[in-house]
């Protein structure tokens, strides 16, 4: 098992988008073997104030991701709380910069504009950029920690999926790449998590064309549960030692 | 570190190829701590078996444990036949089972070749389709295929051996796609070096070498692979399918 920042108590988890559809699940799911939660939400105060209920002893942090000094601050806040930081998972993310027309209307490159993409781009990547470099720091001086991200299929394989969208996962995965290489000597594993579509979440914003044309494409036959993907970043947060760098994909075979 | 209470493996049979030692042991014996009932092949190190049959029973398993080469279709038809007499079927299929050797390819003859390719990727083959027709009828299950990094990144290996795992990778991939309609799920576990696995002779130059381009600055250990495994194959992991998945410490 990883180095815990106090040997005395459970893992300290931070988990940024707690009150997303997929970040809820694997709040829960930390906290069911044990973990320490504390979680960020932007928007949704509601569901962190449930969440907070569900998981008593979790601590609920509003941020704007678009901040860099807010993201190091909120860092600050749970590593405080927990005295250091054992993992942390990065769930927040936005799939959709504008209004849609529709929920079938596919968000085309003529749709993306320079706000947009800027926000895409700030959300998605940006953020944790600068929430890993913020917090890598921490983890260096308890010898260590797990971090997992969490991408997309769209990031990955060639499926059709709105491009800034696309693009924003990817980098995280140059992201996972390059910054496995340089915190590895600190014992920090990072690994990127990239889902196909889910029962949640952002892939509530597909249209219903491609959800689809999705399902035909999908060995399985059947989007994914949020629980399914919960249970490996739950894995790689709690109990991954050598597993680092990695993109893993978890799309039924696509 | 204690285990968690709760065993993710509970009530699953596994067949488990190469068992006898190194990864394919840690592999038995952390599925029998996780609650699966334990089947092995091994090919001729008697001792090393018995061994892997007593760390079994230590982890609170009964082992079923069979002198198989992977290689041999009739023998392994009656192995699955008998395991599935004895418990009704099997869960969990782990390719484990492979052979290297340190040779440049001007010095590799056709034996060699062959020797590796057909335990590695036909004894795969072999074993997997027979085991696949119980898993069929009963409309699930999890192959597990140990691929390596060599056949997965570019990289300085014995030719035959990256081939055979770069076969792996594309085994598992198609095989995902064919048999995911029975619910069944393929999934290729890469592991990097490992502290005594396959590489043990590897010179000393590219073990030097491993060590500096990988992220965490050591070779891996069994357990820790076959920990990830456990979890791969567990009900926790239901929608990873035709995935290559690397444990290599970030190399």
């Amino acid at each position: 098992m990883p180095m815990k920042s106090n040997p005395s108590q459970s893992l300290g988890c931070l988990v940024f988008g707690g009150s997303g559809a997929l970040g809820r699940v694997v709040c829960h799911a930390l906290a069911a073997k044990g973990a320490r939660v504390a979680f960020t939400y932007h928007t949704g105060g509601e569901v962190a104030k449930e969440l907070v209920k569900e998981l008593p002893g979790s601590q609920a942090l509003q941020l704007d991701l678009r901040s860099v000094t807010e993201i190091e601050s909120a860092v600050d806040a749970a590593a405080d709380e927990f005295g250091g930081l054992d993992a942390f998972v990065q769930c927040a993310a936005v799939g959709v910069t504008m209004e849609c027309s529709g929920p079938t209307s596919h968000h085309l490159m003529s749709q993306v504009d320079e706000k947009g993409w800027d926000m895409m781009m700030d959300v998605n990547a940006k953020s944790t950029f600068f929430a890993v470099r913020h917090i890598s720091e921490i983890m260096r001086r308890n010898n260590g920690g797990n971090i997992v991200l969490v991408g997309s299929i769209d990031g990955v394989k060639p499926v059709p999926a709105p491009v800034h969208y696309a693009a924003s996962k990817a980098a995280l995965q140059g992201m996972t790449q390059a910054m496995s290489k340089e915190l590895g000597e600190f014992g920090i594993r990072i690994n990127l998590v990239a889902p196909g579509i889910l029962e949640d979440g952002i892939s509530r914003d597909l249209p219903d064309d491609l959800l689809s044309e999705y399902i035909k494409h999908c060995g399985l036959k059947r989007v994914g549960r949020l629980s399914e993907v919960a249970s490996i970043i739950t894995w790689l947060a709690r109990e991954n030692t050598y597993v680092t760098g990695q993109t893993i994909l978890v799309d039924g075979a696509v | 570190m204690t285990e968690n209470p709760e065993q993710i493996l509970e009530g699953r049979c596994a067949l488990i190829t190469g068992g006898s030692r190194g990864l394919g042991r840690a592999l038995c014996c952390k599925f029998t701590a996780e609650g699966a009932r334990v089947a092995f092949t091994y090919l001729n190190n008697d001792d090393a078996a018995n061994e892997t049959r007593a760390m079994c029973k230590e982890a609170g398993g009964e082992a079923l444990v069979y002198k198989v080469p992977v290689t041999d279709r009739e023998a392994t038809g009656r192995m699955v036949e008998d395991i599935e007499e004895k418990w009704g079927g099997i869960d969990i299929l782990v390719n484990n089972a492979a052979v290297t050797q340190a040779l440049p390819i001007a010095l590799m003859e056709e034996e060699d070749w062959d020797y590796v390719m057909d335990t590695n990727v036909k004894g795969v083959f072999l074993t997997t389709r027979t085991v696949l027709r119980g898993m069929i009828r009963s409309k699930g299950g999890v192959i597990l295929n140990i691929g390596s990094l060599a056949g997965v990144r570019m990289m300085e290996a014995p030719l035959h051996y990256y081939t055979s795992k770069a076969a792996i990778k594309g085994l598992t991939e198609c095989l995902a796609k064919e048999v995911a309609r029975y619910g069944i799920r393929v999934i290729c576990l890469a592991p990097g070096l490992l502290e005594e696995g396959v590489g043990r002779n590897l010179p000393d130059h590219r073990l030097a070498d491993y060590l500096k381009h990988c992220s965490l600055g050591r070779v891996g250990r069994f357990g820790e692979v076959a920990r990830f495994a456990a979890f791969l194959v567990s009900d926790a992991n239901t929608y990873m399918t035709g995935e290559t998945v690397i444990i290599d410490g970030g190399v």
